[in-house]
């Protein structure tokens, strides 16, 4: 159970500081519904709650998933077209014994892995997310997308284009009645509508529910595993697998804005029922909004980085089965750290010196504080409104 | 010579008989295991392996997990071999010397008169360490690698070269390497050597 206790603790906080990054978007239908529902046009509370939430849905899409796809696409034709080529693991072959014990001894089955090797010089061991692209001639034109957006000649060419039809429009006259434009424009539209949707079918439908995930070992990890640290060191990339890793680490490039426009939108709406009636409750609103905002913002800010521990953190916990194996990753990480030193190392080490013995092994309290500010800075205007204590929106 | 790809037969067996040689010095387990393997992958693909663009995931893992550079290894000091051999085809034209070969014997020649310290500077970098500090910027080798190991790794490879090409003959005027030792015979075929115009 000591080896567990670290782990599950670890676990909790990092659902804790996904609750810390989401939990504003999640919030803004209630404090959006605050104000829609006061003030001279009020919306009754299901259409002020559902008018928010599409609008939260609206800002996820342009602000997480859109760039999230996009990236997706330009990394399945990076990881295409990259010179140097992965292959896929032998494991029945002599060289691979000792990488293969180590797998099934953290307890998961080669056979059903998809490791691949390479010579790549740099011995990282990754767990990767090869992206993949949407079957048949729709990866291919995804594939031309991407890459006439890598050429800064279409970006320029576009943008001046913009620019010319801005400063032109009102002495363009088109050749034809606009009217006859119509019918072709809205079925080009549900065309493009339709197109969009089915390449953000597949892009889900790939990456999310069936995702290509790698285990890329580098072919001089053979040779490293005689090293003390190496089986140690693999067991701790095996548990990035276990956990979908990767995948959370693309997430977590595009979710801390989300809740950022999240957390602004709260904090405004918040700001906007609260009463401003005299100069004191002026200048305590506020200085409340301040609060608020910068709460929320250095909680997601710091939760976004944070996580990234949290989950090296687990990785090494669960790399760690006993003294021996938590003295050679705390030797090797206390030699990195010396060849260069970041604050990632300095908390994994310390965690590792804690062991599974007192203190909390989570660098997180400042973000969980900083939320909590936040919360009570969007949340308390918000129940008096839904109490009647607040009256909303003032003229 | 400035492409690792596309490389003919005499190229590929060079850059194999250094890397052969400085990987039982600086990477004994990896030559142990991996070497055959390497030589094969090489003489195939005809470039020498890992030193292309990787996949990359934009996800960061790689840039946040345990960065793991324990050694150098096969495919580094492959590249580490490509770049010395280029650089003294390259230097041996600039400097009128026959071939490459004669270049570095003109390196480890130039390393035993300054004791082999290595000193940094100078205008004339026609040393073993010259050419150590070229690979170096030339590869983008990353901080961990110490650079008195690429000066190792690089005279090893510079000595390898030389037996192999001029035979065992020459074994004694390859022997230049010794930090106090003396300053070899020069070779008379060696354009360059001391005393020729």
């Amino acid at each position: 159970m000591t080896v567990a206790s670290p782990v599950r603790r670890l676990r909790r906080a990092e659902r804790t500081c996904w609750t810390v990054l989401i939990g504003p978007l999640c919030a803004a239908p209630v404090t959006g519904a605050s104000v829609m529902t006061t003030g001279e046009e009020p919306l009754s509370a299901p259409a002020a709650v559902g008018g928010t939430a599409f609008l939260a849905a609206l800002v996820l899409l342009v602000v997480f998933l859109l760039p999230l796809v996009h990236e997706w696409r330009s990394d399945s034709l990076s990881g295409r077209e990259a010179e140097e080529a992965s292959h896929p693991v032998d494991w029945s072959a002599k060289g691979w014994v000792r990488v293969r014990d180590v797998f099934h001894s953290a307890g998961l089955d080669t056979a059903g892995l998809n490791a691949v090797s390479s010579w790549s010089p740099a011995s990282n061991l990754k767990v990767v997310h090869v992206p993949q692209p949407s079957p048949g001639r729709l990866g291919r034109m995804e594939d031309w997308g991407t890459r006439l957006q890598r050429r800064k000649s279409v970006w320029a060419v576009g943008a001046a284009a913009g620019v010319a039809f801005a400063v032109l429009r009102d002495r363009m006259s088109l050749p034809i009645d606009g009217d006859r434009l119509l019918v072709p424009a809205i079925i080009l539209v549900a065309a493009l509508w339709a197109a969009a949707g089915t390449f953000l079918y597949h892009a889900l439908t790939l990456n999310v529910r069936r995702p290509t995930v790698q285990v890329a070992i580098p072919l001089g990890w053979r040779a490293l595993l005689k090293s003390p640290a190496g089986p140690v060191l693999l067991r701790h990339e095996i548990s990035h697998l276990r956990h979908g890793d990767p995948m959370r680490r693309r997430y977590l490039r595009h979710a801390p804005a989300a809740g950022k426009a999240a957390v602004c939108f709260d904090g405004v709406t918040a700001l906007a029922i609260t009463p401003i009636e005299r100069p004191a409750q002026t200048l305590a609103s506020m200085a409340a909004f301040v609060l608020t905002l910068t709460g929320g913002l250095y909680a997601n800010s710091r939760a976004r980085r944070v996580l990234v521990t949290l989950m090296e953190m687990r990785a090494d916990a669960e790399a760690v089965t006993d003294a021996e194996s938590a003295d050679r990753l705390s030797a090797f990480l206390t030699a990195q750290q010396r060849k260069n030193p970041t604050p990632q190392k300095a908390d994994r080490l310390l965690a590792l010196s804690r062991g599974c013995t007192g203190g909390h092994p989570a660098p997180y309290a400042s973000a969980v504080a900083a939320a909590w500010v936040f919360a009570a800075g969007v949340c308390l205007p918000a129940i008096g409104i839904w109490t009647g204590v607040l009256d909303g929106v003032s003229a | 010579m400035t492409d690792m790809t596309g490389l003919d037969d005499a190229a590929i067996e060079r850059i194999l008989t250094m890397v052969d040689a400085s990987a039982r010095t600086v990477a004994e387990d990896e030559h142990e295991e991996l070497f055959e393997e390497f030589a094969e992958e090489m003489r195939a693909g005809r470039r020498v392996p890992g030193a292309g663009e990787f996949f990359d995931d934009l996800s960061g893992a790689p840039a946040v997990d345990t960065h793991v550079y324990l050694t150098i290894g096969l495919s580094v000091l492959g590249q580490i071999a490509f770049t010395v051999l280029s650089t003294a085809t390259e230097m041996a034209v600039q400097r009128g010397v026959r071939d490459a070969v004669g270049y570095l014997k003109r390196c480890l020649r130039g390393d035993a008169t300054s004791g082999g310290t290595g000193t940094e500077g100078g205008e004339n970098e026609d040393r073993a360490a010259g050419l150590a500090r070229r690979v170096t910027v030339e590869l983008r080798l990353p901080p961990e690698v110490d650079p008195a190991m690429v000066r190792a790794v690089v005279r090893i490879q510079a000595e390898a070269l030389i037996r192999s090409e001029s035979g065992p003959d020459s074994a004694d005027s390859a022997d230049v390497a010794g930090p106090a030792g003396p300053v070899d015979r020069a070779d008379p075929a060696d354009p360059a050597a001391p005393g020729r115009p």
